[in-house]
């Protein structure tokens, strides 16, 4: 109740105090506070509920003429950046929900494109197939659940391609978008980590069957090749649930401008913008020409993880320095 | 869902057919809105609020406190006779709306 109430401060904060716009207020509030109580009745989430009534507040600018103050209501619309508004973040947020389902099942097919190739890689040690039929066997299975995958990416990159500019350009969005966005995450909070955390857990007892197997020393192969194929299942429903959580997540921080999609790093000419963008190029510039140069290939790799971690050190140089 | 912009006009006849027989309060007027459109409309809040405040002004309804029996100091909303003539006056403009939009639609 206490979010409503500032809710509607902040929403008022620009507006000159009126006896008009404090009857305006109260009444509102009246409003609101009805509708808080009768979700709440309805068995709805403290945050559900907040979310619902805020969503349906609705626009100050209706009140504008009603109660003279259209020139605020003018002036806080011309902010800069792309304006997001309500309607378009619950859009954005169900369909890159959406969006991260669909590319969870891609990532689960591209760990699970091995498996009839090592599945048939057994059945040759047990009962000696020719290397053709293997090679047919675990070979097209495998492009063929690799093509799906590709397949299900594209589609969805393409579909996706028209929120990219949510992600390159500056946001602007107004105080109930903001309140909405930040509920909805608050929600999901749970959810979230508790997909993280069974997706850990999958990954640590996936080998759990293979050490087994592997300490009872048996004369055959085929148990391990089995214990592969149960590690690769379950490690497939972890990335499942990484990549679809992490997508969806990933809304938030691009609406709340958060992370890698932090407004100074989208203003063109910032310093940080200016350093994303000649980075990386430089460094793959640099690990071509030494790399050919010298032909030392098996070395000259280490200028990647070498550089990740010098980009976190300048980044944080220049947001120091940019600051002063 | 439809929006406000589509129902502009017609936001105050809801507000007053509501009111018609007995007073009513902001929420209370939402959600029976919410309810006899099956949520198909949602008023939202400002809409709301800007109608009230338009209603009284055209004098078309009065407001005034009311206490309800749970306690709470709601701002209850009366129908006038200027009201009720306006209401009824909506009401044929609707109709006469209606049959001509009718002619336009496609079968």
């Amino acid at each position: 109740m206490e979010t409503i109430r500032i809710y509607l401060e902040n929403m008022f904060m620009h507006v000159k105090s009126t006896p008009e716009v404090e009857k305006a207020k109260a009444e509102l509030y009246s409003m609101m506070e009805d509708k808080y109580q009768e979700l709440k009745k309805e068995g709805r989430s403290e945050n559900e509920a907040v979310g619902i009534v805020i969503s349906e507040f609705g626009n100050l600018d209706e009140l504008a003429a009603e109660l003279g103050i259209e020139e605020t209501v003018a002036d806080s619309s011309e902010i800069e950046g792309v304006h997001v508004t309500l309607e378009e973040a619950k859009q954005y947020c169900k369909e890159q929900a959406k969006a991260g389902i669909r590319y969870g099942i891609a990532s689960m097919l591209c760990v699970l494109c091995p498996i009839m190739l090592i599945l048939m890689g057994g059945l040759q040690e047990e009962y000696g197939f020719a290397d053709g039929i293997v090679a047919a066997g675990g070979l097209i299975p495998l492009l063929l659940i690799i093509a799906c995958a590709v397949a299900i990416f594209i589609v969805t990159g393409i579909s996706m391609s028209k929120y990219e500019k949510y992600e390159k350009e500056e946001l602007f969005l107004d105080y109930a978008t903001k309140q909405f966005v930040e509920a909805q995450r608050e929600d999901g909070k749970l959810t979230f980590a508790l997909q993280i955390a069974f997706g850990v857990f999958l990954c640590i007892i996936a080998v759990v069957p293979l050490i087994i197997v592997g300490s009872m020393e048996l004369s055959s192969d085929m148990p391990a090749v089995l214990c592969v194929l149960v590690m690769l299942a379950i490690i497939s429903v972890a990335v499942f649930f990484f990549v679809s959580a992490g997508t969806k997540s990933d809304a938030y921080h691009v609406l709340l401008q958060e992370e890698e999609y932090r407004a100074d790093r989208k203003r063109k000419g910032s310093p940080l913008y200016i350093f994303d963008s000649i980075y990386w190029p430089v460094v793959t510039l640099i690990y071509l020409v030494w790399s050919f140069l010298t032909m030392q290939w098996h070395i000259t790799w280490v200028i990647w993880p070498v550089a990740g971690i010098l980009s976190a050190v300048f980044e944080a140089i220049i947001r120091a320095v940019s600051k002063e | 869902m439809i929006s406000s912009d589509v129902m502009r006009g017609y936001n105050d006849m809801l507000i007053l057919y509501l009111v018609y027989d007995a007073p009513s309060y902001g929420y209370e007027i939402s959600k029976q809105i919410k309810e006899m459109s099956e949520g198909v409309y949602v008023m939202k809040e400002t809409t709301l609020y800007s109608a009230f405040s338009r209603l009284e002004k055209m004098k078309y309804i009065e407001a005034f406190f009311g206490d309800e029996s749970g306690g709470k100091r709601r701002t209850y909303y009366r129908i006038t006779e200027e009201g009720r003539q306006y209401y009824r006056e909506k009401c044929i403009e609707w109709r006469e709306i209606q049959q001509v939009v009718e002619k336009f639609i496609r079968k």
